[in-house]
């Protein structure tokens, strides 16, 4: 099978080829087509880029270990969400724990403490990568199951069904989550959404 | 695009346009060295896993921990040994002496036959002897009659003694037994005096009237040939 070919194939013919006959250039093109989307995802997620990549790198190695677990029933895609999401979930808690006794884990576990700065005054948030750097600062305000959800659907641009499908919850579910995640991340960037 | 969309139009168009990472370039790489090393880690099935003496050692041992509290120490057991309802040893010369009450029904009832019969004996060579002997000789005849039946009475307690005496050695022999060998085996020394005729619980028999005034006849003749000899005297 020449390369081109392979390349044509949908994500599912890829996986479906590399269950069945074992080829590893099907895998291999699947790691370019999701390497980036992943990354992507699992970094506005977490916040850190180091751990991002070790955890996209543990995405494929399970895909490749137990590719025989994947059903053609559902999309390659969601599955692969869903591995990413969880090892995504897994590492965020387990930071969590880590930093147990920081600042942010004093009083009310679910309340979160916004630290006064000075460079997010309106005035400075003009440059646009300080923009997004706020922006995702916010963003790992939001409750994780809000975050997940907002990630996914404004970030990652799925349907409400594939979200649905990768957090394995209802789709009124998820628009509600999604709500809720939006309002958060809009009340913490009032200073730049003043109007 | 729904109201909830529309109110947060510009935090949603922000989030979209925010710059995609992208995956380190050294990203294939390092992925394939992850396989690698995980491919080379053994796959150690679960019972291997679970068989192994690392996880089966302290398994064993919480075990046998767990069997020794339970049989030493046994927290629970309601079923304690009460020392007020352990029966105290019995003391050698009382478990004789209740070997020797303890005769048996059928020997009692043995004994009684063959007195029933000595006297029925008795009774019958009495008869003879009115019949024969005259009257002179009669007085003699009764004196026979009366140590013969003296001597048959004699001959039933001795009888009844010896019987009495070979079951008490065999009920102490078997008490010695179940005392645990404790309880070392003696000879009986009762003398013979001190036992009674009601000590040998005979059985008490109800004369009907026919035979009381026989009986009492019989007393009666006995009487006067006493009377008789005294006066010979």
């Amino acid at each position: 099978m020449t390369d081109r070919n392979l390349n044509e194939f949908s994500d599912e013919e890829l996986i479906l080829e590399f269950q069945t006959n074992g080829t590893e250039r099907a895998f291999e093109i699947l790691v370019q087509r999701f390497k980036n989307p992943l990354t992507n995802y699992v970094y506005r997620f977490l916040g850190d880029y180091d751990g991002c990549a070790d955890i996209v790198q543990d995405t494929f190695v399970k895909v490749y270990r137990y590719k025989d677990s994947y059903s053609s029933l559902a999309k390659f895609s969601t599955w692969i969400y869903t591995i990413a999401g969880n090892l995504a979930r897994t590492e965020y808690q387990r930071r969590r724990r880590r930093n147990f006794f920081s600042i942010s884990s004093y009083g009310d576990e679910e309340k979160t403490f916004d630290i006064p700065d000075n460079s997010y005054r309106p005035d400075v948030t003009a440059d646009a990568s300080i923009k997004n750097e706020i922006i995702q600062k916010a963003l790992l305000k939001v409750r994780d199951s809000y975050r997940e959800a907002v990630i996914l659907r404004d970030i990652q641009e799925l349907s409400y069904e594939e979200i649905a499908e990768i957090m394995q919850i209802e789709v009124g579910t998820v628009k509600s989550r999604i709500n809720r995640g939006r309002a958060e991340l809009q009340k913490y960037l009032k200073d730049i959404y003043y109007d | 695009m729904n109201d909830e969309e529309k109110k947060h139009k510009r935090l949603i168009d922000d989030l979209k346009n925010l710059p995609k990472v992208e995956a380190p370039k050294n990203f294939e790489t390092e992925l394939l060295r992850k396989i690698n090393s995980s491919e080379e880690v053994k796959k150690v099935s679960f019972w291997e896993k679970l068989l192994s003496p690392a996880r089966l050692a302290p398994a064993a041992l919480a075990i046998v921990s767990a069997v020794i509290i339970f049989f030493v120490v046994d927290i629970n057991s309601e079923v304690m040994e009460d020392p007020l309802s352990i029966a105290p040893k019995l003391r050698e010369d009382l478990a004789i002496l209740k070997a020797t009450q303890e005769i048996p029904v059928e020997l009692k009832k043995q004994s009684v036959r063959q007195k029933e019969k000595v006297e029925s004996k008795s009774e019958e060579m009495l008869s003879e002897k009115k019949d024969i002997a005259p009257p002179l000789s009669k007085d003699k005849g009764d004196d026979v009659r009366f140590e013969s039946e003296t001597e048959v009475d004699e001959q039933l307690v001795t009888d009844k003694l010896e019987v009495g005496r070979s079951d008490s050695d065999i009920y102490r022999s078997n008490d010695a037994k179940s005392l645990g060998g404790s309880v070392a085996p003696s000879t009986i020394n009762i003398p013979s005096a001190e036992i009674s005729k009601d000590n040998l619980n005979f059985l008490q028999r109800n004369l009907s009237s026919e035979e009381k005034v026989e009986v009492q006849q019989l007393k009666m003749k006995v009487q006067t040939e006493k009377n008789a000899k005294t006066e010979r005297k």
